[in-house]
């Protein structure tokens, strides 16, 4: 197993684990979010324009953090930056 | 398997080149003026000959200017050309999904750099227009001074999570769609299809009502000093 | 490279093409069209809000107007119905006044009537009874009854009353004597005799008979007379009864009180 190959491995499962433990956190939170919301409307549906558009827009900032975890990961593994400095110091070999 | 429209090269001269993801935005983009402009040719102003059409272009504009003047923004007509187009496009361009063929330029991840660099560089003439240089240049110290550096890196995360966003879950959408196309060929597509398409529409109104927001923040300073 | 930038710039230029092409094409038109509608549905609800206005200042005129003419034609009722009354109570009271006059009139008509009836009935009466007594009488009167008559008449003749004997004795001429039937001898005798006792002188007698007088017995001198006889007595009697029959009419007269109509009248019409 020479560098190349390791590199690729640590990658490909630093991705997965990355998305999947990065998915937990925004999952629990939006679903606080979301209970939080629709008890909310339960209660009030007067208001449900103002609470939909409040909740979305939390919704996206909470989303922000798994997407941060998925742009990680997508780095990892089509734009690794050891990946290509290895390659371009294996060719310089 | 390309992971999104920009990989398709129709043709190349050094750095222009002509990709899907270009093509198919031109091909929206006529869509939708091709079509305002062929409802809105005749427009009818007696109630009993609206159009179809007509009412349906209609409850959309209405729609949009409520949604932003219900966000805070005094005047939702300065705003609907620019906001009521990120809508407009977005939406069409995930509700083409259905076409078996198409691949949503929303699925690519230039074009919603695009977008979101709009955005990023819309808030801050929105909200120079609104309160001046000086008066948007404060917001930047908004609580205190110390939150300038925070303030500016929010700014461009936000853009940078804008353009994610939207990309992530398009790109999710048409490459579970391809994968499922191989795993399962029948019934289960169209299920994810139709999950797509709600997707879609609701990343397009987040899109649009994050778009929104930021630009309300950037104009709302004026109006609570004024108050004040 | 996920991230193309040729592309990101070619998209951004896309996007700014697609916010002019929609703003001309979609946004101008469509919200144009809204707010010509909008005016034109706000100038037609004003329209509409004057003309209720109007129609409502007209219902209000025409309610004031029927009104006016409400009270008019009450007020008008009014006046017709009271000049009716009056007029009813006018013509009642002419019509009570007129019956009142037609029924004393007939009253008046009729009592004479009755009494020209009662008088003439009377007169007839009268004179059939009498002419029945005198019939009578002179059938039955005999000698008898003459004699009784001349000796009631000297009877009367002795009494000595003044004035007969005043007139006995200033008479100078001869005495006319008449009777009924023929005197006797005798009783021509004791007249004369009776007479010239009273008077203290002889007087002449005249005899004459005149049946006339129905058993009845005359002296008379010039201008004065001693009457005794029958048909004398009964024209007393037929006077007498005259004089009563008169005054019976007179009372049986019915005497109403014209007014106790009219009060009848007048509580009928309150």
């Amino acid at each position: 197993m020479d560098n190349l190959t390791m590199i690729a491995v640590a990658s490909i499962i630093t991705a997965g684990v990355t998305i999947a433990v990065g998915c937990i956190g925004p999952a629990l939170g939006e679903g606080r979010a979301v209970s939080t919301a629709l008890s909310s409307l339960a209660q009030q549906p007067d208001a449900a324009p103002t609470i939909t558009r409040t909740l979305f827009v939390g919704l996206a900032m909470i989303e922000s953090t798994a997407i941060y975890c998925f742009v990680v990961s997508m780095i990892l593994i089509f734009a690794n930056p050891f990946w290509n400095y290895i390659i371009a110091h294996a060719a310089g070999k | 398997m390309h992971l999104s429209s920009d990989e398709v090269i129709f043709w190349q001269a050094g750095f222009i080149k002509l990709n899907g993801t270009i093509v198919t935005t031109w091909l929206l983009m006529l869509i939708l003026t091709i079509g305002a402009k062929l409802i809105t040719r005749n427009l009818a102003q007696n109630n009993a000959e609206i159009s179809r059409w007509q009412s349906l272009l209609e409850v959309i504009v209405t729609l949009l200017k409520q949604q932003i003047a219900e966000v805070g923004l005094k005047q939702p007509q300065k705003y609907l050309g620019f906001l009521g187009t990120l809508f407009l496009f977005i939406a069409t361009a995930n509700l083409l999904t259905i076409f078996p063929i198409y691949e949503p330029p929303t699925g690519s991840l230039s074009t919603t750099l695009a977008l979101a660099l709009a955005v990023f560089i819309a808030v801050p003439l929105f909200g120079i227009q609104e309160q001046g240089l000086t008066g948007f240049l404060k917001t930047y110290l908004e609580p205190t001074a110390i939150m300038l550096p925070f303030n500016l890196i929010s700014e461009l995360s936000r853009t940078f999570a804008l353009s994610v966003r939207l990309f992530g879950n398009m790109m999710s959408g048409s490459m579970i769609l391809a994968i499922l196309l191989i795993i399962t060929p029948f019934v289960f597509p169209i299920v994810m299809t139709l999950l797509g398409l709600l997707t879609g529409m609701v990343q397009a109104y987040i899109f649009t009502i994050l778009a929104t927001v930021y630009i309300a923040a950037a104009a709302e300073i004026c109006d609570l000093k004024t108050d004040n | 490279m996920l991230i193309d930038w040729f592309t990101v710039a070619a998209q951004l230029l896309n996007f700014v093409i697609l916010i002019a092409l929609l703003k001309r094409f979609l946004y101008q038109p469509i919200l144009q069209a809204l707010d010509a509608r909008e005016h034109r549905i706000s100038a037609e609800l004003s329209e509409a809000d004057a003309k209720k206005q109007q129609a409502q200042a007209e219902y209000e005129q025409f309610c004031q107007k029927n009104q006016e003419f409400d009270l008019q034609r009450a007020e008008l009722f009014k006046t017709a119905s009271e000049e009716a009354k009056t007029e009813r109570q006018r013509l009642l009271t002419e019509a009570r006044i007129e019956a009142d006059n037609l029924r004393s009139q007939r009253q008046q008509a009729l009592a004479q009537e009755v009494e020209v009836l009662m008088t003439s009935l009377t007169r007839q009466i009268q004179t059939e009874v009498f002419a029945i007594t005198r019939q009578v009488l002179t059938d039955l009167a005999d000698v008898n009854l003459e004699n009784q008559m001349i000796a009631v008449f000297m009877e009367k003749l002795r009494s000595s009353d003044p004035e007969i004997v005043s007139v006995l004795k200033n008479t100078a001429t001869p005495l006319l004597l008449r009777t009924a039937f023929t005197l006797s001898e005798a009783q021509q005798l004791e007249i004369q005799q009776t007479i010239a006792k009273i008077a203290g002188s002889e007087i002449e007698l005249q005899l004459t008979t005149e049946a006339k007088l129905i058993s009845g017995i005359e002296l008379s001198s010039v201008g004065q007379k001693i009457v005794w006889t029958l048909a004398d007595y009964l024209g007393n009697v037929e006077n007498n009864l005259k004089n009563l029959l008169q005054q019976h009419i007179d009372v049986d007269k019915p005497e109403k009180h014209p007014t106790e109509f009219s009060k009848r009248a007048a509580e009928d019409v309150s």
